[in-house]
């Protein structure tokens, strides 16, 4: 099963008005059912934060800090956005500042942040590949999908944030709009400059991406 | 159209939000410019390998320790809250239950002592008229009840009320001595005296002159003596007694009120009450005319007389003295 095609059934499966109801619940104190929101999207936050630090351990602090924000402002979320779509926003700031933390201390030590997209032990929990997948295939997959995190990672923020939710998370331009408060105009220059720097970056990197 | 105008429509161009006529345009540079179209392919690249970047898995323990963070705040926030309104929680029956118990407490004062409380409130003019309207006897209720009427109709339940209080203190002037008579008015009728503007008191003389008096002359007495009677005036009640009063000022009560029994006893003078209240001893004693200046000497030994009282003419020789001892 392909990564879109589970971003797809998550979809499916967990509507806004059944969050709606979950959150309802946790606005009225049931802290319990909080925990129904975290399964159902802890994964996609975690991706989205995995994508935009680079980084699996400060992926999972970054989410983890998201959902005790969400958890405490709980009683603000008024269901003017999806939920998912307001969780998002909130890991957004929370994956800007860890960030920012990550790169003040990779500059005081000295730590290159463009090749830290694996934890130390590199025991990253990926889908597991389909085995009918030569090895070397996979290795060589593997190493591009590596390589394509990296250039991730050499790119500015604000390009960086559109291009993980527009073409990582397939966020559509309003739900974009939503979680960066930013115009559709901008998300679209954003983007296409940030396919740019991602196009130079890989053929550097690959040499021939095509 | 430029290469770079047409890079930049690409976007659009591969997601078909372009006008037809726009797409027109980009399709045809595109069969023909070499550079756009190998452009248009990279993006298509890029965008598959964004979109094929694999997910990665939380941790087993992720959604533990989220919730673990999460029951920890809801747990704060409650204790937070608790701290807050805990108090509230025990707090509100109490003050409930209290409140209730001091509403109680308060209708009970006000049934017990309301009536006496509203009396207070009655203008003298009204309680002095009340008694003569009650008064049943013959003539007087006849004589009275033209002028008391109107002003008592608006204060008929404070009167009503009035009544009881003052009526027994009438018969009992009719079949008691004088003094007995002021001292039981004295306990039954504080509230009148609280109110009522002061009035002379009466007399020894007029006392025995309503004893020998026919009848009629002695419903008349008798009511202006409650019209007398009823406005009890100023606070002590000692200070209001009829008849002869000896104000005795001493230094130590008990000591000067063994001397003045002793006295009595000498001189074979009869008391005939005694009480304590209000720091004063009061004496009331029966005492032979001819033995008044002599008891007054020895009274003098005991302590200094402060109020001198006359010598009331009397014919049948006894005279009732109050005498009050009190400290200096």
């Amino acid at each position: 099963m392909t990564g879109t095609s589970k971003r797809e059934n998550d979809r499916k499966d967990f509507s806004n008005s059944d969050d709606n109801h979950y959150v309802s619940m946790c606005q009225k104190g049931n802290s319990n059912a909080f925990q129904t929101l975290v399964e159902r999207h802890q994964k996609k936050m975690l991706n989205i934060a995995y994508r935009i630090t680079g980084d699996y351990e400060e992926a999972c602090e970054t989410v983890q800090e998201a959902f005790l924000s969400a958890f405490k402002a709980i009683k603000k979320f008024r269901g003017d956005a999806a939920f998912s779509t307001w969780l998002t926003g909130i890991t957004m700031n929370h994956a800007r500042n860890r960030l920012k933390k990550m790169k003040s201390i990779s500059l005081h030590e000295g730590i290159s942040l463009d090749n830290h997209v694996e934890t130390e032990t590199g025991q990253i929990l990926f889908d597991p590949p389909a085995q009918e997948e030569p090895i070397l295939a996979q290795i060589e997959k593997k190493e591009l999908q590596a390589k394509v995190q990296e250039c991730i990672g050499t790119l500015d923020n604000e390009f960086k944030e559109v291009i993980v939710l527009r073409d990582i998370q397939e966020f559509s331009y309003d739900e974009i709009h939503d979680i960066l408060d930013i115009p559709e105009g901008t998300i679209k220059s954003r983007l296409f400059r940030a396919r740019e720097a991602m196009r130079s970056c890989l053929k550097h990197k690959l040499g021939d991406i095509t | 159209m430029t290469c770079k105008d047409i890079e930049e429509k690409l976007t659009a161009y591969r997601e078909g939000v372009l006008s037809p006529e726009e797409r027109r345009i980009v399709e045809s540079h595109l069969a023909s410019c070499a550079k756009c179209s190998s452009a248009l392919a990279d993006l298509e690249k890029i965008v598959g390998l964004l979109k094929n970047l694999p997910e990665i898995e939380p941790p087993p323990w992720f959604t533990q320790k989220i919730m673990a963070q999460v029951h920890k705040e809801a747990e704060k926030k409650s204790g937070l809250l608790k701290r807050l309104f805990y108090p509230f929680h025990i707090k509100i029956p109490i003050e409930a239950f209290v409140t209730l118990c001091v509403i109680a407490l308060g209708l009970y004062v006000y049934k017990t002592s309301g009536p006496e409380i509203k009396t207070y409130q009655i203008p003298p003019a009204a309680i002095r008229e009340a008694p003569v309207a009650d008064v049943p006897v013959g003539k007087l209720e006849d004589e009275a009840k033209p002028t008391a009427a109107p002003k008592i109709k608006p204060d008929s339940a404070v009167l009503g009320r009035k009544a009881p209080v003052l009526q027994p203190s009438i018969r009992t002037d009719e079949q008691r001595a004088p003094s007995e008579a002021m001292m039981e008015q004295k306990a039954e009728a504080p509230v009148a005296t609280g109110v009522a503007p002061p009035a002379p008191l009466p007399s020894m003389t007029k006392e025995k002159d309503v004893s020998t008096s026919t009848d009629a002359e002695r419903k008349g007495e008798r009511a202006k003596k409650v019209i007398q009677f009823v406005p009890r005036p100023q606070k002590t009640d000692v200070n209001i007694l009829p008849g002869i009063t000896v104000t005795l000022s001493v230094e130590n009560i008990a000591s000067a009120y063994t001397d003045i029994e002793k006295v009595l006893g000498q001189s074979g003078i009869t008391i005939t009450k005694k009480m304590f209240k209000d720091s004063v001893q009061t004496v009331i004693v029966n005492c032979p005319e001819q033995k008044f200046q002599w008891l007054l000497g020895r009274l003098r030994t005991i302590g200094e007389i402060k109020h001198s009282p006359e010598i009331p003419e009397v014919t049948d020789g006894d005279l009732q003295i109050t005498i009050l001892v009190m400290p200096r």
